[in-house]
């Protein structure tokens, strides 16, 4: 029996594309939308609820990184999240309450990518359901590690109170982290960056190979390609970037606490990305959108949302498989010979 | 460091004890991956529905074995249900699926229970002889730990009777190893996946209710549940029902003693264990896929 | 290309859609107190306590500033960062002028580290960490004893009857914020007061422990005739059910450090007797207000009347007060208005200290015995031995 969640074949058949200038234009409009949007939403509550979903995005599409491209699945991947925005937060609260924004992402990818990398080398070296659990196993292990190093990180309580840092190029002031709007902008900006070199890297031969692997992982060691070695890539390639989404949230809520990293966080983010759709990069964002709208939305509603959740997801995988970025697919079937 | 007689006959008792209890609710969970291949999610709220069930039955007057009969039935209904009408059409996809679906069914089942049976806690009651503190010489230990132990081997051996002399047992063991084959001796697959579903349904429901008078009955028991069934299967390997046997006992063991000995960590020690074998014996102690 | 368009235009306008709408007009606007409790996950009957003591008050009150209150409630999960999301949206979204309730400390003090970021008066009803002792001038805190107050009742308690003076505890704690806090209140003060203590270093148990077995077996071992529990209420039941199975409830005496609900206590039936605790209210207390507020509650919940109910019940009363006295919606005011505001209400004068923010109240010490006959259906009523007043609680100001 295979040893590994295998993804249905991504249709090779040509993206079907209406006229030539469809893709820029989209993208346009949607960076102008985003760039638009505190003055459209004018409302601090609406505009923290689009911060977290741009930073919850960034979490589910690494998660797709290692899920949709590699084929490697995680029930805790908020757990490197947690340790990104651990980081900042130690270091804000502990070392240098003035540091600034550049400092904290270097420190918290870091951190990310040191503890990632040991638990990955032994990780990738088993793979499908095998892999699955030892992410609850190691994400656990390192909740509990968080939980119970009260004096550092204090418990359940968290670190709170933690103070806003500056975005500075050399001298000049960008923007501060005290007022909603340029901390909106600043998350955008480096999501986008993100989201930028993650496609980059994606389009290109490593991001091939990793589909390969993900496509069928012994013939891809046939070819000669070093399996654990791509695979081990593609995981610290997903964790650093959750590790951005952390050092983003501490930015954002100026505390952080053991619930962004617990067993709930982990199956959320997971339905973030199956909402949104593997394999895109971009479907996660739109599925992050849709569960953090829904889930505040259904909770003020009823106190029983859970109910609606579970139908939800049931009537996802039914008949919406591929998520809101496949639902394009089913929309203009490719044409078959 | 407690050296008296009665702090260790407790002790290797209560090991016993929790580990058979483990065993009878992921025994389910066991035996649905190792036939129907389908990983069941959902596995922890059937259990808390059967012990929710069970208390409701108890509560309108029906006797506490009754019940135990009666709520692993309506569970196994439930089971059927299920599968029919959404785990089947997706049992052809890739296990992904099944996973998000058997996610969704759980979180609407925990929704659910506590729509209709409010967030406190409940308690199954059982007949008084159930419920007394027997004596081992000068040992005080309830009598309901023993009654788990029995109900667990009970059950253990209901099975291997079904697999090992019925027909069906036969069926259900070939189906592990080659479905192929037995759809083409003309078997109905279909009908197999389906009363193998609900077996799994059954015992969680069983299980459900001989912890509800132990553990008592609240929403989040099923979730908690499920992360230990799933520790137990994974060290003895999905699939193998020696491995589980053991692989309960040892869990049972090591979060008795790691509560007595180093409280805090206790369950770190038990991913760590979980860690270590997946790590270097991703198939479980005693290998995945043999259904025996 | 009309459905690439459909879709742009369709995701344009459910966006503008869900924008927040614009004001009504402003007289006979109600006035909006946010509510957020915890209504799932661990301390969801809690929650259920809170809420409905807060909308009874609400009921009672009906009206603040001649408009009529309207309470909108929210799910906290008890987690901190969906705390303060509820909290952004009740304030930024839908108006609030007050956030009242919450239930965690950890949910409680996050919001607190918002206060300022908030700018509207946030009066818990349940939060017992000391770190909340005069945390923010917007920060106010009435209802459930904190950590220090619970602990200074029962060493009284302990200390005023020579049975329960005599023994030794053993100090069992839920291995989260408040068991750590609870345990270390109660130790520290315990052993000052010569009150013996088994393990001063006190056992913490995860918060998924289901089986107490093990822990069971180390009490008796230990061969302690007390114990002091910091467990959670819904946990209690559990403990004591199995430790009586063991036969340990005939040799020790516990005094829970956590209250355990009324509700909590019906679950559990007679295995629940003869536990000491301290608590704010019991419907016990023969006073007319009291009988009157358990009534009132009775008729309106069908549920035995909680101590955590009648707490949230005056905390939301000193809240609706304190709009009233100061005349306006204004943050600024009503925070104003909260220093030293006192209501007479199920169990006494409860004033809040202008010098911290936080509650000096009048509270009990309780036995848990079989219930006599009742209105509620009770089985378990939570006898009252001795009265405790705000100056022997303290903390002094």
């Amino acid at each position: 029996m295979s040893n590994q969640i295998s993804m249905e074949r991504k249709s090779s058949a040509a993206k079907v594309h209406i006229f030539p200038w469809e893709r820029p234009a989209i993208l346009g409009i949607l960076l102008l939308f985003l760039f638009l949007l505190p003055w459209i939403l004018d409302n601090r509550f609406y505009l923290r609820l689009a911060t977290e979903i741009l930073i919850y995005g960034l979490l589910a599409m690494s998660l797709d990184v290692l899920l949709g491209y590699t084929g490697l699945l995680s029930f805790m991947h908020a757990a490197y999240m947690g340790i990104g925005a651990y980081t900042v937060g130690l270091y804000l609260r502990f070392v240098d309450p003035t540091a600034s924004i550049w400092i904290l992402i270097l420190l918290g990818v870091g951190a990310t990518v040191l503890i990632a990398f040991p638990i990955g080398w032994l990780q990738v070296r088993t793979g499908g359901f095998a892999f699955a659990l030892l992410t609850i196993a190691f994400g656990m292990m390192l909740y509990t590690i968080v939980w119970k190093a009260r004096n550092l990180t204090g418990g359940d309580d968290g670190l709170i109170g933690l103070p806003s840092p500056n975005a500075n190029l050399g001298s000049l002031l960008l923007a501060s982290c005290k007022d909603p709007t340029s901390i909106y902008f600043i998350t955008l900006a480096v999501v986008v960056l993100c989201f930028c070199l993650t496609y980059r890297i994606m389009r290109s031969p490593f991001g091939a190979v990793l589909e390969t692997i993900r496509e069928n992982e012994e013939r891809a060691s046939f070819i000669g390609v070093h399996v654990h070695r791509y695979k081990l890539c593609g995981w610290m390639l997903a964790c650093a970037l959750a590790g951005v989404s952390g050092v983003l949230f501490t930015v954002m809520k100026c505390s952080v606490s053991p619930t962004v990293m617990d067993p709930g966080a982990g199956g959320a983010v997971l339905m973030m990305a199956l909402l949104g759709g593997l394999g895109t990069l971009w479907g996660p964002f739109i599925g992050a959108a849709v569960f953090i709208f829904a889930q505040d939305y259904i909770s003020t509603m009823t106190e029983h949302w859970m109910i609606f959740l579970g139908l939800f997801l049931i009537v996802l995988v039914l008949f919406i498989p591929k998520g809101i970025a496949g639902f394009r697919e089913s929309l203009f079937p490719p044409k078959t010979e | 460091m407690p050296s008296d007689l009665t702090f260790w006959v407790q002790t290797f008792i209560n090991c016993l004890g929790l580990g058979s209890l483990l065993l009878l609710i992921a025994i389910g969970l066991n035996i649905i991956y190792g036939i129907n291949r389908i990983v069941n999610l959902a596995h922890g709220s059937l259990y808390a529905l059967g012990a929710y069930f069970g208390y409701t039955l108890v509560v309108n007057g029906l006797n506490f074995f009754f019940a135990l009969l009666l709520a692993p039935i309506l569970v196994f209904g439930i089971g059927l249900i299920l599968e029919r009408s959404i785990i089947a059409p997706i049992r052809e996809r890739p296990m992904l699926y099944t996973l998000i679906l058997t996610y969704g069914v759980s979180i609407l089942l925990d929704g659910l229970t506590k729509y209709l049976w409010g967030v406190q806690p409940r308690f199954i009651s059982t007949p008084a002889f159930l419920s007394q503190t027997i004596h081992l010489g000068s040992i005080p230990y309830p009598f309901y730990r023993f009654f788990i132990l029995i109900v667990t081997a009970a059950v253990m051996v209901a099975l291997m009777l079904l697999l090992g002399r019925t027909k069906l047992g036969m069926t259900m063991r070939a189906a592990s190893n080659i479905p192929e084959m037995v759809s083409v001796l003309g078997i109905n697959m279909n009908l197999v996946h389906v009363v193998v579903f609900g077996l799994g349904c059954f015992l969680a429901a069983i299980g459900g209710v001989i912890a509800g008078p132990l553990l008592t009955v609240y929403p989040m028991m099923g979730s908690e549940m499920l992360i230990s069934c799933f520790i137990v299967l994974v060290i003895g390997g999905l699939g193998s029902l020696k491995g589980a046997v053991i692989a309960a006992l040892l869990v049972g063991s090591v979060q008795t003693l790691g509560y007595i000995f180093i409280t805090d960590y206790a369950m770190v020690v038990v991913y760590v264990m979980m860690a270590i074998i997946l790590s270097f014996m991703p198939r479980g102690i005693l290998g995945e896929g043999k259904f025996e | 290309m009309k459905k690439v368009m459909f879709f742009i235009i369709g995701f344009f306008v459910c966006t503008l859609v869900l924008l927040p709408g614009n004001g009504w007009t402003q007289d006979k606007k109600p006035v909006k107190i946010g509510v957020p409790v915890t209504l799932s996950g661990m301390g969801a009957q809690v929650g259920v306590d809170n809420r409905n003591g807060i909308m009874l008050a609400a009921k009672h009150k009906k009206t603040v500033l001649g408009r009529p209150i309207e309470l909108i409630i929210e799910d906290e999960e008890g987690k901190p960062e969906v705390g303060v999301r509820k909290a952004e949206k009740l304030v930024f979204k839908d108006g609030c002028v007050a956030i009242l309730g919450v239930v965690f400390s950890n949910v409680g003090l996050a919001v607190a580290g918002e206060a300022d970021k908030l700018k509207v008066p946030f009066l818990t009803t349940n939060v017992m960490t000391p770190k909340l002792y005069g945390i923010n001038k917007y920060v106010f805190r009435c209802g459930q004893l904190a950590d220090d107050q619970t602990a200074v009742g029962h060493v009284m308690g302990i200390a005023a009857d020579p049975d329960l003076r005599k023994r030794n505890y053993y100090v069992l704690a839920d291995d989260y914020a408040w068991g750590h806090s609870c345990a270390e209140s109660f130790i520290d003060l315990a052993q000052k007061k010569g009150i013996k203590i088994y393990n001063p270093k006190y056992d913490n148990a995860a918060l998924t422990v289901a089986d107490w077995s093990p822990f069971i077996s180390k009490v008796s071992a230990a061969g302690v005739d007390g114990m002091y529990s910091c467990l959670r209420s819904p946990v209690v039941p559990r403990f004591t059910k199995q430790a009586s199975e063991f036969g340990l409830m005939k040799r020790i005496k516990i005094v829970a450090g956590g209250s355990p609900s009324e509700a909590d206590l019906e679950a559990g039936g007679e295995a629940e007797v003869g536990m000491v605790t301290v608590c704010c209210y019991s419907w016990d207390i023969a006073t007319p207000a009291s009988q009157q507020f358990a009534k009132a509650y009775w008729e309106e919940f069908q549920q035995v009347p909680p101590s955590q109910g009648a707490q949230a019940y005056v905390g939301a009363m000193i809240l609706f007060n304190a709009i009233e006295k100061a005349g306006s919606t204004d943050a600024d005011k009503i925070a104003n208005a909260l220093k030293g505001a006192t209501y007479n209400g199920p169990y006494g004068q409860v004033r809040i200290s202008p010098k911290d923010n936080s509650m000096r109240t009048p509270a009990v010490l309780t036995e848990t015995r079989l219930a006599p006959a009742n209105p509620y259906g009770a089985k378990i009523i939570k006898k009252v031995l001795v009265n405790l007043t705000p100056e022997q609680l303290g903390p002094p100001e």
